[in-house]
């Protein structure tokens, strides 16, 4: 018997409910600190399987990839545990965000339908249920939960699609199925024009769910997409998406929907190199999502200090120097975090990006994905230097709440960061990423070029190139949906049918003995017999009756 | 052995009939006394268990008659899976009938002994006009109870449930007449040798009436308008209980009179199962979207048992025997979530005084344990692991699509779907503050045992069944054997015992 971390998480979960309150702020870190060390030394190679229900349920193939992942969001979880360790959080608080990483770690390591369904699910409702005990606003839950569905929904055609033609539920996506798993996948990821509910949710949650929504539900998404649709080439895709998303980005003048908006674009990053037919840029696209995990979620911790103490989240009047000089560690984190997903060298996003760049085949994706850098660095130099650099800002009197214990989660993401930038080795072994060269003199200048040309753009003329994209980029967010309206007039004529008319009932009693008489008669025809033969039925009818 | 096949039909009509007497003369109260009778019900099916789930048949001739003249009683597996599910039910009703709010608690019991005698014969009968007559004396015991709180709205449901459910038994009655005009007999093993060289035409006319008549009774569209009525104005005991078994049992007849007298051959052939999944389609999308626009909680709550019925057909429809285990699953699985629901619903509406969901804001905060049972239980009205109600679905969603019916397999996801949203909404209204929690906290007393007990065993009983997802998965493998291998019950029948 071999486990992933993911089922070694949900057995220790339970222990939520038994221990004291007080322990349990020590209990999750100390949790996931023992996943994490078991996902990176141990996974085991080999299955684990039983009989559920007349299927065979796979709970546990060794994957490479799943392992590097399943890792890195059990660091981040380690991380966010200790972060959120001065707010007092009650049991049914741990129980779910524990139950959540299980699930997100475990679905990592299934090979059958069955049960990466049900975890699939196991991560919508947690999510959920963290947005309703946070006391967020009923109407995110409903629009999460929609979006969430319908891809739910397309999964499970798409799973029923494989059975049917199969019989058996192991992960074998047949192509059959593939237009229902990538909806799926889409919705799951946030991919363009699938992403509404990211930036609906996500900066909208209580802070401590906005850092740690991060991690986990769009990454087993992008994640699924090797899984579920593997054969179907996203490149050009994911090129547009990074893109697009970080035009969206740059619009954005609130904290975390600027994030958010980082989030597609990175998972646009993922997507390319995860879906391309090349070895290369499948690794490249697995190490981006390593390191994305590790600075997306650094960088949500930093803004989130920030934010909280400020009660403000406008990027443009948040901050400037005092804080800086308040908190220069703060700053260097930042400044880290922002060099990483820009994808400066020498730290983590460098090395990704160009296992991807390199590896991809589409010419197109591979320039577009260049631009969406240089998106990316512009962006994240306007929040340095609104957020940190800015002369002439409030200066505010208030002690940030940046307790020793979140200072070690950031800490300890940073460091990531910087040690898997330096020592590539560290992740890439044994592949065909482990012979390119990072840092000759080429290689090099080429990382920090789109970092360069953000700067330039952003000394030379910020506001002109915020107007232009302002311009350019629509607000989708405003229109209405209209299938809700659609739903709504078929409603209207549902329950003017239903009017609780005893005669009308009858009626229906009756004319439904009619058609089905006639339809039987006639071998399951209605309209052919009813159109040339009237007159033999209704002759018939009468002999009946009398 | 085969005696025992007389108790669920003989017990609870002599409870009524001597507990009368046995009440006055020796000062027992009733409610221990029918408590004791509903118990006893369990008897028989401890018995017989064992060798009815090894594939033994019982028979039972009443009065010694053979069968051409006689009634005879049969017990295969399927049939027992009904009768547990008939004493389980009823014996939840009695527990629940233990309250002393209850008006004329005798009266009451008494109704349901009745019921459930006519319960257990039509499990229990292979004789079609026996069947009319049980089913007959089901549903006048139903009217009797569902109008039992004599408000108007009862009152109404009652009317109602009479109008329709005598029409539904006219059109059993006809089908039964032409069977006897075509053959002489009515005896479901003879006719299943007998009835297919009967003409074309009767035999249509036949399976019309019957598909109507019984399809009224479990309610598909476009016959179902009548039960939202009818539930919205029972007591939700009642409701548990038609939820449970009440709308369950027709099926289970349709079902035996499918197999034994047409044959699932003949009935392809004349496309029944295509028009019927079709209506199953059309049922699950109209049970849902009309789930949405309720406020009132029962009447939400009822909607949605229509369109489970619609899953529960469109995976019969399929007639493979993959579906049909799908199907008679989800008949057990619907059955307890849903009458665990409309039981919880009862509790908020006796606590609260009222059925609208949006005044049901807070109750989370005086029963923790009632709303998160409520919310478990929907999650498995919406198809969502832990709860039973996954797996059925998951089987019907998975055979439906096997067996090539995509739109069906496509109805039933999404069908969960819709069903999330109006869930959703319950469950935001209980889990919300209210704004005057303070009068919350003075009436603060504890729900009676008789409430207590059934609601949390339908929930624990839904989390075991999904635990123990292998077990159920091969008893009811078996459980529908006798649909497709109709030869042990009719050679156990016509040879006699």
């Amino acid at each position: 018997m071999v486990f992933s971390g993911g089922f070694i998480l949900f057995a220790l979960v339970l222990l939520v409910f038994f221990l004291p309150r007080s322990f349990l702020k020590w209990y999750a870190p100390f949790c996931m600190a023992i996943v994490a060390l078991y996902g990176w030394f141990i996974s085991p190679a080999g299955v684990m399987g039983f009989d559920f229900f007349g299927f065979d349920l796979q709970l546990y193939e060794y994957r490479e990839y799943s392992r590097l992942i399943a890792s890195a969001m059990a660091l981040f979880a380690f991380c966010y545990y200790l972060y959120i360790f001065p707010r007092n959080k009650n049991r049914v608080f741990y129980f779910f965000t524990l139950t959540h990483v299980a699930a997100a770690l475990a679905i990592l390591f299934v090979n059958d339908f069955m049960s990466f369904f049900i975890l699939w699910e196991t991560l919508t409702i947690t999510a959920a249920a963290l947005i309703f005990i946070e006391n967020c606003p009923s109407k995110l839950i409903v629009k999460y939960f929609i979006y969430q569905l319908a891809g739910t929904i397309s999964l499970l055609a798409g799973i029923a699609i494989c059975y049917s033609s199969s019989g058996s539920l192991v992960l074998e996506p047949v192509a059959g199925a593939y237009p229902f798993f990538i909806l799926a996948v889409l919705i799951k990821a946030a991919v363009i024009p699938f992403h509404i509910w990211l930036p609906a949710t996500y900066p909208k949650v209580s802070f401590d769910l906005s850092v740690f929504f991060t991690a986990f539900v769009t990454k087993v998404g992008v994640f699924s997409v090797w899984l579920l649709t593997g054969g179907v080439n996203f490149e050009l895709l994911g090129g547009i998406v990074a893109l697009v998303a970080v035009l969206y980005a740059i619009k954005q003048q609130h904290l975390r929907s600027f994030l958010s908006y980082h989030i597609i674009s990175q998972v646009g990053y993922i997507l390319a190199g995860l879906s391309s037919a090349s070895l290369l840029a499948t690794s490249g696209g697995t190490y981006h999502l390593v390191n994305n995990i590790i600075y997306k979620g650094l960088l949500f911790m930093i803004v989130v200090v920030i934010a909280r103490e400020l009660g403000s989240e406008n990027i443009e009047s948040t901050g400037g120097l005092a804080l800086t000089k308040k908190y220069p560690f703060l700053f260097v984190a930042a400044l880290v975090a922002s060099a990483s997903i820009t994808g400066l060298p020498p730290f983590n996003g460098f090395i990704s990006k160009k296992i991807i760049l390199e590896g991809i085949e589409n010419e197109l994706a591979a320039n577009l994905l260049f631009l969406a850098s240089i998106g990316t660095g512009f962006s994240f130099t306007k929040f340095l230097y609104f957020s940190f650099l800015q002369p002439g800002q409030l200066e505010f009197g208030k002690k940030l709440s940046f307790a020793p214990l979140q200072k070690f989660a950031v800490f300890i993401l940073t460091a990531a960061c910087i040690l898997l930038g330096l020592f590539p080795g560290l992740l890439i072994s044994q592949t065909a990423a482990s012979e390119l060269d990072f840092y000759n003199r080429f290689a090099v200048s080429r990382g920090l070029l789109p970092g360069l040309i953000a700067v330039f753009i952003f000394v030379v003329s910020y506001r002109k190139t915020a107007d232009l994209i302002d311009f350019f980029m629509p607000d989708w967010s405003k229109n209405s949906f209209w299938p809700a309206k659609t739903a709504g007039k078929i409603l209207d004529i549902l329950q003017n049918l239903h009017s609780g008319s005893l005669q009308r009932y009858i009626a229906w009693i009756f004319s439904t003995m009619l058609v089905l008489w006639f339809y039987l008669l006639n071998n399951g025809n209605i309209f052919k017999p009813l159109l040339f033969s009237t007159k033999k039925y209704l002759l018939l009818l009468l002999g009946a009756a009398g | 052995m085969n005696q025992l096949l007389l108790w669920p039909i003989l017990v609870p009509l002599l409870a009524v009939a001597g507990g009368y007497f046995l009440l006055r003369f020796t000062g027992l109260s009733d409610k221990t006394f029918y408590l004791l009778v509903a118990i006893s019900n369990f008897i028989p099916l401890v018995f017989l268990a064992g060798p009815v789930l090894g594939g033994r048949v019982f028979t039972y001739r009443m009065g010694g008659w053979f069968y051409k003249q006689g009634i005879i009683l049969a017990l295969d597996r399927f049939s027992f899976f009904m009768l547990v599910l008939v004493s389980f039910y009823f014996l939840i009703a009695f527990v629940w009938g233990q309250s002393s709010k209850i008006e004329e608690r005798s009266r009451f019991f008494i109704l349901l002994c009745v019921s459930q005698a006519g319960m257990g014969g039509l499990a229990l009968t292979a004789d079609i006009f026996n069947m009319y007559v049980f089913l007959e004396i089901v549903s006048i015991t139903l009217y009797a109870l569902v109008a039992y709180k004599k408000t108007a709205e009862g009152m109404e449901a009652g009317f109602k449930y009479i109008i329709i459910g005598s029409l539904g038994g006219f059109f059993i009655l006809w089908a039964i007449g032409l069977v006897y005009g075509a053959t002489g007999n009515l005896n479901l093993a003879y006719l299943s040798q007998n009835f297919a060289g009967v003409p074309s035409t009767i035999k249509i006319a036949t399976l019309t009436f019957f598909t109507v008549g019984f399809a009224l009774k479990f309610a598909i569209f476009p016959l179902h308008a009548w039960k939202v009525d009818v539930m919205t104005g029972a007591p939700v005991v009642i409701n548990a209980l038609l939820a449970g078994i009440g709308g369950k049992i027709p099926l289970y007849c349709l079902l035996r009179i499918y197999s034994l007298l047409f044959g699932w051959d003949y009935l392809i052939e004349v496309g029944l199962f295509s028009i019927l999944s079709f209506l199953a389609v059309i049922t699950i999308f109209v049970g849902h979207l009309m789930a949405f626009r309720q406020d009132n909680l029962k009447r939400l709550l009822a909607y949605s048992s229509v369109a489970h019925i619609g899953y529960i057909v469109a995976a019969l429809a399929v007639v493979t025997s993959e579906g049909i285990q799908g199907a008679v699953f989800h008949v057990l699985n619907h059955g307890i979530m849903k009458a665990g629901l409309f039981l919880i619903a009862g509790a908020f509406i006796y606590e609260l005084g009222t059925e609208n969901i949006d005044e049901l804001k807070g109750a989370h905060y005086r029963r923790p344990f009632l709303s998160v049972s409520f919310l478990i239980l929907s999650l498995g009205m919406i198809g969502m692991p832990p709860v039973n109600g996954f797996l059925s679905k998951w089987q019907m969603v998975l055979s439906t699509m096997a067996a090539g019916a995509y739109i069906s397999s496509l109805a039933i996801i999404i069908g969960g779907f819709m069903a999330l949203l109006y869930y959703l909404r319950i469950a935001v209204s209980l889990f919300s503050r209210a704004e005057e929690n303070n009068t919350a906290e003075n009436e603060k007393y504890s729900l009676a045992l008789n409430f207590k007990l059934p609601i949390y065993s339908l929930v624990f009983i839904s989390l075991a069944i999904f635990i123990n997802a292998n077990i159920f998965h091969r008893l009811i493998g078996s459980v529908i054997t006798p649909l497709f291998e109709i030869s042990p019950y009719v050679t156990a029948i016509l040879e006699g015992v």
